[in-house]
């Protein structure tokens, strides 16, 4: 079969592997979802591992064949072409590749195709999607054990990631709303995994129709580019007639609704203000889900469609501007709320959502580069941070509530540094991942044609300063100082499932690693055994975690080095998608996709560097002081501070006022509704039931049963029929 | 005051007197039967109407100069007997049933 | 719509109900003479109608005789109608069999006319007298015992039948000038002059009516034995009154 492959082009291979990439997680679920229940139980993991595994494995071929150029001898030895052949995709003449599988549907004139888009963007997409899913599902194997329904969640984690790589490889806007249902639908499920759990069921439902509103949106979206594109495809539309200033001129207005459109749906996607009510209590779900999706992977599909849509949007500057800017207020207000949050999940949720704000903020400023480089380092700490995150709760047992656990590093010290370094790189400290990307974002932002740009980057300082603030509040509260622990340290979790004891939780070794042959229900063994154990959990917890600890220190790096000219491997991996400004793009038929814009130089890049390591630095002192040198000093501060603190703690009062001001409102609507529908039904569907009873009624006292009146009742009866039959006569 | 057979002439003007005089005597009977609760009072007037339809059966067979209209009575007759008898059977029964002969007393067939 | 019609109609309607017997006695007096003049008017609505739609007709009509005859059928009508008592009402029906055979014989049927007397007032009437009689409540309750002292449901009664009655004598008035159906399409039989005696009804009822005559025979026997079967006592509580079979003609 080797030979096969190797006698396709390069890029025809390339296709192939795309193509097979969402297969893998398919079968997988398949498999699991067939198997599981009798026969895999406990090993359900395998088939959803091995799966994704192999995902991985062809999205990193992806990588290599799309490289620009770094790894050429690589790629020649491995591919058995020259290199010079393997330089040919690196110079990408066309920008992208495209290939057409099979037909989806097709109706008359329109014709939807299963198909891959191959540019760059996408490679890099679903390389990073795959690979922290595979770290994410061994974790999960560790994590999930010997819960009950332990093959359903692996059934529904595999079920997304076949929808998130359709998402990022489709080649026409169907398939990527059929990916983005997919992801949404994966989402519900697993948020409301422990369904018995009515406020899992409710945040559940939340996620979903939130995103439904999205949704809505962005089909929209797609009918609108149908009207006026009369295609779907992605080559249709952003390469052919959006290029003549003709055609654009004389569609304004779907050239003004369709980014729009697209923007709503992206934010419900990617939790930005004012859709992003759902993410924190999607936090209901299991840890790893919340690493997975709503961290690393599902709201960042929001940040890839309209990097995707760039060329449109382009177009519509407005509309990106508009991005921008409610990108960075999301991400003021979201840091601001994590601020006052006590439950850790929900710090990092509102961390999320303020990332992501900082992404757009990055698409909103035409840097599309920039942004995407956000999306491939957050990806890194936040999973890191929400894994580790997992591992406390898991050794806590269930306890999250930073308010009652603190000085953990004692007792885990491997998740404590894995930690660390996640809070290092999502505060931006000097040297690790999150620093150079969100620098990249906010030099973007000051430096940027745009005049808004600069009031962005302050407030994205701002924030930056916010954010490092709360990362370490958090840190030093969970794990520095002394030594407290809650109550349900060491045990088990209660299950939302609330099966009979010895059911599904066999075999749970994670918490006494000295006791690691034994079923797990030996651990009320009172303090002191408690005290001499680590929490840390098992090899497939802190495997992964260490992994993606060492990723989120190195891939910063990334953006600095390996590159053509002075940029980093992943601008110039990225520098051929048309998302970014200020770049004089030649594709194949002469004439720039966009004209070449100057840049404005406000702040040197090494200027902004440096502002922000300081803010970065300063922040994680404040942090230091109140929370770990004076906390009471923090307690002070609280009280005195108390209304803005309870704004804040009530993340701004928006779940309120939708409450109040949607949720009500429609629901009394429904009573009205199911109302009229009871007197419509108990009107209109009853009188034609009780109507028949009427007429008896009326009748029933002409049948006196006497016998004068019956026949008084027949000769009037003959008199007017006679009557009648003469005057008719007449 | 014997006519003749043949040479009386019927005219119609004579033969619509006889026939309202039917009409009449068939009302009258008529509200007999409506009016009256005695149930022999009230087979008593449908011999009346029996009565009324005799005269113009009769009329018109000395119209048409036919005899079938007379024939007709003839049967009328008997079955006006035959009902008679029956049906004053049925009174004498139903006399002993309630001991009335109020007609108004049998309405078991109500509603 | 001739409105003199309709007006003695009406006027014959209020009469009837007012001698239906009620309470009050004077109101039956006041109501023969209403019925006197309903019959007058009605008479005079003839007249004059015949007059103009017939003018060629002699205006001599139907003779005295008719219009006797006719007057004790239809107070004797009127009076088996509106007595209370019901042994009264069958002997005025006898009056109203005796003047009907004298119409019978006006027009020519005298064999009809001797017969109705005896099956209706000879055979009829006996056994309506008979079951009079017999079937009244015995003792003290007899007297207590009258249907109908005052009528039920007059006004409807009258009303109804009035209304039919109006019909039926307006589309007889108005539809009579354009003529019956032509003798000859009913079969004048050869007989001509001797069509209506005993003679030719008899060829008739053997010649054309066999079936018919036969029929009624069986209807006879079997009014017979039903009759029989009827009135046999089969209620325990029932006395035994004396009734056996019911004669036949």
């Amino acid at each position: 079969m080797f030979q096969l492959i190797h006698q396709l082009t390069l890029d025809q291979q390339a296709e192939i592997f795309a193509g097979l990439i969402p297969l893998f997680p398919l079968a997988a679920m398949v498999i699991i979802a067939v198997f599981g229940g009798k026969v895999l139980k406990g090993r359900a993991h395998v088939p959803a591992i091995i799966g994704i595994a192999c995902s991985f494995f062809l999205a990193l071929l992806l990588l290599l064949i799309f490289d620009v150029g770094q790894f050429n001898g690589i790629k020649a030895a491995l591919f058995h072409i020259t290199t010079a052949q393997a330089n040919q995709i690196g110079a990408l003449n066309p920008e992208f590749l495209q290939m057409k599988f099979t037909t989806w549907f097709s109706a008359g004139g329109f014709n939807i195709p299963f198909g891959v888009y191959l540019d760059p963007l996408s490679v890099l997409f679903v390389s990073f999607v795959t690979g922290i899913s595979l770290l994410i599902f061994i974790y999960s194997s560790g994590y999930m054990e010997g819960d009950y329904g332990y093959f359903r969640f692996f059934a529904y984690l595999s079920m997304f990631v076949t929808a998130m790589t359709i998402l990022v490889l489709a080649n026409n806007f169907l398939l990527v709303y059929l990916g983005w249902e997919g992801v949404g639908l994966a989402s519900y499920l697993l948020v409301g995994y422990y369904y018995p759990k009515r406020s899992a069921r409710d945040a559940a439902t939340k996620a979903f129709i939130v995103n439904r509103i999205g949704d809505t949106c962005f089909a929209i979206a797609i009918f609108m580019i149908y009207l006026t594109f009369h295609s779907l495809n992605f080559a249709n539309v952003f390469y052919g007639p959006l290029q003549s200033a003709s055609f654009r001129a004389a569609h304004s207005s779907m050239m003004f609704w369709i980014p729009l459109l697209l923007m709503f749906g992206a934010f419900a996607k990617s939790a930005q203000f004012p859709l992003h009510v759902w993410l924190p209590d999607a936090m209901e779900g299991p840890t790893p889900v919340s690493a997975l999706i709503h961290a690393a992977t599902m709201v960042t599909a929001g940040v890839y469609l309209i990097a995707r849509c760039m060329p449109i949007f382009m177009h519509d500057l407005p509309v990106l501007h508009l991005v921008g800017i409610i990108g960075t207020f999301t991400a003021f207000m979201a840091a601001t709320i994590a601020m006052c949050q006590y439950d850790l999940k929900r710090i990092w949720a509102y961390s999320t959502v303020s990332q992501l704000g900082y992404m757009f903020m990055g698409l909103g400023v035409a840097a599309g580069s920039a942004a995407v480089f956000h999306v491939f380092t957050h990806a890194f700490f936040k999973a890191l941070l929400f894994l580790s995150s997992g591992s406390v709760m898991h050794a806590m047992g269930g306890e999250l509530d930073i308010r009652k656990m603190s000085g953990l590093r004692k007792r885990m010290p491997i998740t404590t540094i894995c930690l660390l370094v996640g809070a290092l790189s999502l505060a931006g400290f000097p040297g690790w991942a999150g620093f150079f990307s969100k620098d990249e974002i906010l030099s973007a932002a000051m430096n940027s044609a745009w005049s808004g740009g600069p009031w962005l980057a302050a407030v994205g300082l701002l924030t930056a300063l916010i954010t490092a603030y709360y990362t370490f509040r958090a840190f030093f509260r969970v794990f520095m100082g002394d030594l407290v622990l809650p109550q349900t340290a060491g045990l088990h979790e209660p299950s939302a499932f609330a099966l009979p004891a010895d059911v599904g939780h066999d075999d749970h070794n994670g918490q006494n690693a000295h006791d690691a042959g034994q079923h797990g229900h030996d651990t009320h063994h009172g303090h002191d055994q408690v005290r001499n154990t680590s929490f840390d959990g098992p090899i497939s917890m802190w495997g992964p975690l260490v992994i993606l600890a060492i990723g989120a220190t190195l891939v910063g790096w990334l953006g600095v080095f390996g590159g053509h000219g002075d940029q980093g491997w992943i601008q110039s991996f990225l520098a051929r998608v048309p998302m970014n400004a200020g770049i004089h793009y030649v594709p194949t038929p002469p004439g720039g996709l966009f004209l070449p814009v100057a840049a404005v130089n406000r702040l040197s890049p090494a200027m902004g560097m440096t502002i922000g390591g300081i803010l970065a630095i300063v922040g994680i002192l404040i942090a230091l002081y109140f929370h770990l040198i004076n906390r009471h000093a923090a307690e002070v501060v609280k009280s005195a501070l108390r209304p803005l603190v309870t704004f804040l703690e009530n993340k701004w009062y928006i779940d309120e006022i939708y409450h109040y001001g949607i949720v009500m409102p429609l629901w009394y609507f429904g009573r009205a509704l199911y109302g009229v529908d009871h007197v419509v039904d108990g009107i209109v569907v009853n009188f034609f039931g009780y109507f028949p009873q009427l007429v008896g009624w009326v009748l029933k006292p002409t049948q006196s049963g006497r016998l004068r009146y019956y026949a008084i009742g027949m000769v009037s009866g003959l008199a007017l029929v006679i009557l009648g039959v003469l005057y008719l006569l007449r | 005051m014997m006519m003749t057979h043949a040479t009386s002439s019927f005219s119609d003007p004579v033969l619509v007197r006889y026939l309202a005089l039917g009409a009449v005597l068939f009302a009258i009977g008529l509200v007999g039967f409506m009016a009256r609760r005695n149930m022999i009072m009230i087979f008593l007037s449908t011999e009346i109407m029996f009565q009324g339809v005799a005269i113009n059966l009769i009329a018109f067979s000395r119209y048409y100069h036919n005899a079938d209209g007379q024939s007709f009575v003839i049967f009328l007759l008997t079955v006006a007997a035959a009902e008679a008898s029956l049906a004053l059977g049925l009174v004498v029964m139903l006399f002993r049933q309630r001991q009335t002969l109020n007609v108004d007393a049998w309405y078991d067939m109500q509603g | 719509m001739d409105y003199p019609l309709i007006i003695a109609t009406a006027c014959g309607a209020i009469a009837l109900y007012l001698m239906m017997p009620r309470g009050q006695g004077w109101l039956v007096k006041l109501g023969a003479l209403i019925g006197v003049l309903a019959l007058a008017s009605g008479l005079s609505y003839l007249t004059h109608w015949a007059s103009v739609h017939y003018p060629a007709q002699p205006a001599a009509g139907p003779g005295i005789f008719f219009y006797a005859f006719a007057l004790i059928t239809l107070a004797s009508a009127v009076g088996v109608v509106c007595h209370p008592k019901p042994l009264y009402s069958a002997l005025y029906f006898v009056l109203m069999t005796l003047a009907i055979a004298g119409l019978f014989v006006l027009l020519m049927a005298e064999f009809i006319a001797v017969v109705l007397i005896i099956i209706y007032a000879g055979a009829i009437l006996v056994t309506y007298v008979f079951v009079i009689m017999l079937a009244s409540p015995s003792g003290v309750a007899a007297a207590a015992v009258d249907y109908d002292r005052i009528s039920a449901d007059p006004l409807i009664a009258v009303l109804v039948s009035f209304l039919l009655l109006g019909t039926v004598l307006e589309t007889l008035f108005t539809h009579t000038p354009h003529g019956f159906i032509a003798a000859s399409a009913s079969g004048v039989t050869a007989h001509a002059a001797h069509w209506g005696g005993l003679a030719a009804l008899g060829k008739n009822l053997y010649s054309r009516y066999t079936l018919p005559l036969e029929l009624a025979g069986v209807l006879m026997t079997i009014s017979l034995v039903g009759a029989v079967v009827i009135a046999r006592k089969n209620a325990p509580h029932t006395h035994m009154l004396g009734l056996g079979e019911m004669p036949a003609e």
